[in-house]
This record gives structure tokens, sequence and C-alpha cells, in this order.
């Protein structure tokens, strides 16, 4: 990424102070734009703090090209949602769910509304195949097959603890809708851009290890700490596998090369997409933390309309 | 008699205990706390009342499934009004007892809990930051403009003529509202590219995703969210307050909050606070069912202006945040 062109740099001798507006970050021991480039790179908070700021717009990936081949933008595009998903993987929620004081609304709380979020393929998933173009249909309409039945496995889960109308009534979180319902617009509006921003939500239950790798040693605590939630830990990890073993992981990849190039407006969407589905996906996280820790009972229950009113 | 016994004479009735949106230990005493009361009970009772929260509502009552002591405590708690009998799920009732006892008796207090965020009365005694007051109005702007995503669409989903006619012509009195916001932001500085350009927050763009939703689902889940989003703006007297106090409060110019009053006074004007009424009036019979998820619709998008709000403040409280936003484009088009 490349810093934006009204940044302010002032060069002292041995540091360099960015100004932007009323702000200053101070960059030890970089004296050209390319090492200060490496610095914010390798520097996660302040990256995010300029990139919130604005430092990163506008930047010159292409020339002035009307189409960008597809490849060129896979790369880029994993770079920049990798990227944005530090945020996500540094959230909150993840220590607190595998404490030693763990919160049971928390976790149950976590689970219904991740089953909620799953079960939404039904919506955005089937919304992007059937407005797929041509080019995406075989991928969308596969990718839907493999995935709809993938909220079952979290209702399995919950099964030990509720009855299964409970958890298909049970009320999701504004959060949690919000997550579904830009998805669901995305697919609506453009199919290969939808697909760039569920990538990133693909991203975050693929790993490249042949094994759990990171996601397993989460269950394992997890479960170490709340021997309770064993059903649930039992169902994450059995829609962990199964994305795995899906392949899903190089589903954007052959989306590209199916599409060969792209327009540069399509590419600029597809981005935007991406950077809305990861603060949706912070949003969500924030929601259930804010909603369960705590909480008398994880289940929410819809305004009951009483008998005699 | 034992407990189940008891409660064998209405076990064809269902029973559900309302929502507890917060609970304190005190003692010997359990307060649960629901969107209507509070409730003081006997501490020991914790465990059985979480109990029958995650048992119920269910039809029959089955011993298997719940405690003999949950049981034996449910016929007190019915009468303290913790626990109630839900409507038969076969019944149906004519939309004006709808509006009557789904709508009204509950609109308030909809209203209450989507602005019960602290950044009102923070923006009301000026100690917020200006911007969560600037931003408000950004995201005001994008709400009013994103009108044009789901008003047509309630149209285009809804099969009932009558019903078809008077949103259409809803649309036609409020297509273009964004202006009044667009213009309250320029008095204060922005140019009109400016706000033009800027990106909105994810969950301003979850309030219209969320009316998108309910105008595909049913035009009952629509109208009564349109309702209760009228109903946030048709107290002319608290807004005259809010608005004055802010602009005050942070000596804002005139500009400001002129169009917002020229917006209130429009709406009142077309009298868009009684067009659920008009609609429910029309309606003969609304199943049970169908009640239920219009009223979930209503109660999660009091839910979801709460989270906008706190998704407003958070935002634009933060001196690293972006004011306005801009759209993620990294690459030249």
């Amino acid at each position: 990424m490349r810093l934006k062109q009204s940044v302010n740099i002032e060069c002292k001798n041995d540091y360099i102070n960015l100004l932007y507006g009323d702000y200053c970050f101070r960059i030890d021991d970089v004296s050209d734009r390319d090492q200060l480039n490496d610095v914010i790179n390798s520097s996660k908070s302040l990256r995010v703090a300029l990139y919130d700021h604005g430092f990163f717009r506008n930047e010159k990936l292409f020339g002035n090209d009307t189409s960008i081949d597809a490849l060129e933008f896979y790369k880029k595009h994993k770079e920049f949602a990798l990227s944005l998903l530090e945020d996500v993987y540094e959230h909150e929620i993840w220590d607190d769910l595998v404490s030693e004081k763990s919160d049971r609304s928390l976790i149950l709380g976590f689970a219904l509304e991740k089953y909620h979020y799953i079960e939404g393929a039904h919506e955005h998933m089937a919304y992007a195949a059937a407005n797929s173009t041509s080019t995406m249909m075989p991928h969308l309409a596969k990718h839907f097959i493999e995935e709809y039945t993938h909220g079952d496995i979290y209702k399995h889960g919950l099964s030990s603890f509720f009855s299964p109308d409970q958890i298909t009534k049970s009320t999701p979180l504004p959060t949690t809708r919000s997550l579904i319902n830009i998805l669901n617009e995305f697919a609506m509006e453009n199919s290969f851009c939808y697909y760039a921003a569920n990538e990133v939500l693909q991203l975050t239950e693929n790993v490249d290890n042949e094994d759990e790798g990171e996601i397993g040693d989460f269950y394992n605590l997890l479960i170490a700490n709340n021997e309770w939630a064993e059903p649930l830990v039992k169902s994450f990890r059995a829609h962990t596998t199964l994305d795995q073993n899906l392949g899903h992981e190089e589903s954007f990849l052959e989306m590209c090369k199916s599409e060969k190039t792209l327009s540069l407006a399509t590419a600029n969407l597809a981005i935007s997409n991406t950077k809305k589905i990861v603060e949706h996906l912070t949003i969500f996280l924030d929601g259930i933390r804010d909603f369960y820790s705590g909480s008398f009972s994880p289940l929410r229950t819809a305004d009951p309309i009483i008998s005699g009113a | 008699m034992s407990a189940t016994e008891a409660l064998s004479e209405t076990s064809n009735l269902r029973y559900t205990i309302k929502d507890i949106v917060n609970f304190r230990e005190k003692g010997e005493h359990l307060e649960l706390e629901t969107y209507d009361e509070i409730y003081t009970l006997p501490a020991s009772y914790k465990k059985n009342i979480l109990e029958l929260k995650e048992t119920l509502p269910i039809k029959v009552f089955n011993p298997n499934d719940i405690t003999e002591k949950s049981l034996e405590i449910l016929p007190q708690l019915k009468k303290t009004g913790l626990v109630v009998s839900l409507r038969d799920s076969n019944s149906s009732m004519p939309g004006t007892e709808f509006y009557k006892e789904c709508f009204s008796k509950n609109i308030d207090r909809w209203i209450d809990n989507a602005f019960s965020h602290s950044a009102w009365q923070e923006m009301m005694n000026g100690t917020a930051d200006v911007n969560v007051f600037i931003g408000w109005l950004f995201e005001l702007f994008h709400y009013t403009k994103n009108a044009n995503r789901h008003m047509p669409l309630s149209v285009a989903h809804c099969a009932d003529k009558r019903i078809k006619t008077l949103f259409a012509v809803h649309f036609k009195e409020e297509w273009n509202h964004y202006h009044f916001f667009r213009r309250a932001l320029e008095a204060y500085g922005f140019s009109r590219e400016e706000v033009e350009n800027s990106d909105p927050l994810p969950m301003t763009e979850q309030m219209s995703n969320l009316m998108r939703e309910a105008a595909r689902k049913d035009v009952l889940c629509y109208a009564i969210c349109s309702a209760l989003l009228e109903g946030t703006t048709i107290d002319n007297e608290s807004y005259d307050n809010f608005y004055e106090i802010v602009r005050e409060k942070y000596s804002l110019p005139k500009g400001t909050i002129k169009p917002i009053y020229e917006h209130l006074e429009l709406d009142e004007k077309y009298g868009h606070a009684d067009l659920f009424l008009e609609i429910c009036e029309g309606i003969q019979s609304i199943s049970v069912e169908r009640a239920e998820e219009a009223v979930k619709y209503a109660s999660l998008m009091s839910e979801n202006i709460l989270a906008w709000s706190e998704n407003i403040s958070d935002y634009y409280s933060n001196k690293f945040s972006e004011i306005p936003r801009v759209k993620a484009d990294i690459f030249d088009a």
C-alpha cells in the first residue's frame, strides 16, 4: 500500500513526522519513503490508525488501464483481506470465550449467533446463485449446494441445550442480521464482488495447515476451560473440518481464473465490499460480546403476543 | 395435587417467560428486569427460572422436560406476571386489534429502547464530541437517501392493491428528503460532493437493509417497521428541544438545524404517522403467527436503531476516524 499524496512528511535528522490534519505520527530511524512504507507495513497499530485515517486511499496499483488481470487482482485482494482480518483475529471476544472465567451465556450466545449467520447461507448464497453471471454461475451454484446444510451442524451442537424450535425461533442480534443482510445485498448486486467479500469469511475458516492450526488450539482451550461446552465445540470442529475438506480455499482463485480480466470499476466494488464485510464482521463480534457477556440467558425471544390481550 | 396436575387444566396453552434484559442478585433476593417491569423473587429460584426460560414455550408440560421444582414455582411466576400465557398459535385477530394490542401498547417502549443510548444525553449536555452530532447528520443523510432502496421494494412485493397505493404515495412524498440533511451539512461547511461521496456506516446500511428484508418478507413486517420509524419523528416538542439545545451547546450555525425543522414539519404535514393505522384498518384477519413475525421485526428495528446509535457514537467520537468516511477504492478507475 502507498501513502496518500496529501500526507505531509516532515523529515528530521533521525526521525520522520507524518502530519495529517491536527495529528502527528513520529517514525524513528527512517530516511526515505520506501523504508517508511516498510515501517508502516510492519507496524500494525500504526498501519491500522493510518488506514482508518485515510492514508491508504487512492493507491495506484495498475496504472491507467481500464481493466486488470483477475489473477493479479486475486493476489492483491488476498493481501488486502488478510491485513484487514488482523483486527478480527485480535478481537477481545476470542480471549473472553476461552478464558477460565468464561461466561456460559457468552459461549451459548456465540454459538446461537453463529448458527443464525451460517443458516443465512440460505439467503445470501441463494441470492448469489440466482443473480450470478454465466461465468460465476457454476461456482456459486456449487458453493451454495455444498454449504446450505451447514447451519444444521451448529443446530446439532446447540440441541444439547435447547429444543429445535427454540434454536430456529430465537431472535438473532441486529448486528448478526446486519452481517447476513450486507451479504444479501452484495449477492443481489454483483456476483463476483459478492464472493470477494464472502472470501474474507472463508479465510476465517480455511487454514493452510493440514491440521486445524490456530483454530484447533482455540477449540482445545475452549473445551479445557468449559467441559460442559463439549457438544458445541464438537459442532464447531465438525464445521471447520467440513469447510476445509470441501476445498473452498481454492474457490475464489478458481472464480478469478474463470473471469480472466476485471474492469477497474468491478475491482473497486470488490475491494469496497471486502472492506465493508470486515466492518460488519467486527460489529457482529462486538454485538455478541456486548449482549451476551453476563446476560441471564442466551435465549433471545420475540415480544410475546399475550393471551387475552 | 402435584404441580404437574395443577397445570394440567391449562396444558393446552403455551407459556413463556418475558425476556430478561438485566438481573441482579441481592442477598436472598433476585431482581429480574424485563422490558416493562422489575420482579423481585427468592434468589433460590434462579436456577429454576433459567431452566424455565430455556424450556418454555412448550405446548404440553412434560415432567421429563422440566424439574418438579420449576413446575412448582410456575404458578407463582404466572401470578407475578413474569410468566405469561401466549395466544393460541392457530387463532387470528382483525387488523384493528393488531394495531391496538400489538403496536400501540409497545410503540413507546420500542422508541424508548431505540433512543436509550447515552450519546443522546451526551449531545444534549455538550459532553459528546461535536463530531458525534455531525456524524448523526451524515448518517441521517444516507439513511433518508436509502429510502429509495426500500420504499419502492415494499411496493413491488406488496400483493394488496390498497396498501400498494398507500406505499407508493408515501414514497412519492419521501423519496428526496435526503436533501434536508445535505443542506444541514453544507451549512456546517462540507461541500455537496463531500456529502454525496461519503460512505455510510455499516449499521446505517443495515437500517435500509433491514427494511428491504422486511419488504421481501411481508407487507405487515415492513409497515410496522416503517410506523416505528415514523414514530421517531412525530414528537415535535422533544425534537425542538434536542436540536435547539445541541445547536446552542456547540454554537452551530442556524443553517445546520433549519433544514431539519423543515423536514419535521413536512413529515407532520403529510401525516405519515397515521399510515399504519390506515393499513391495519383494512386488514380483515391477521394470524397469530403472522402477528408474531411482524412484532419480531418491530422489536428488531428498535434494537437496530440502538445499535446504529452505538456505531455512530463509536466511530465519530474517535479522533482517528475520517469525516466524511470515504469509500475504499484502491484501484484507479
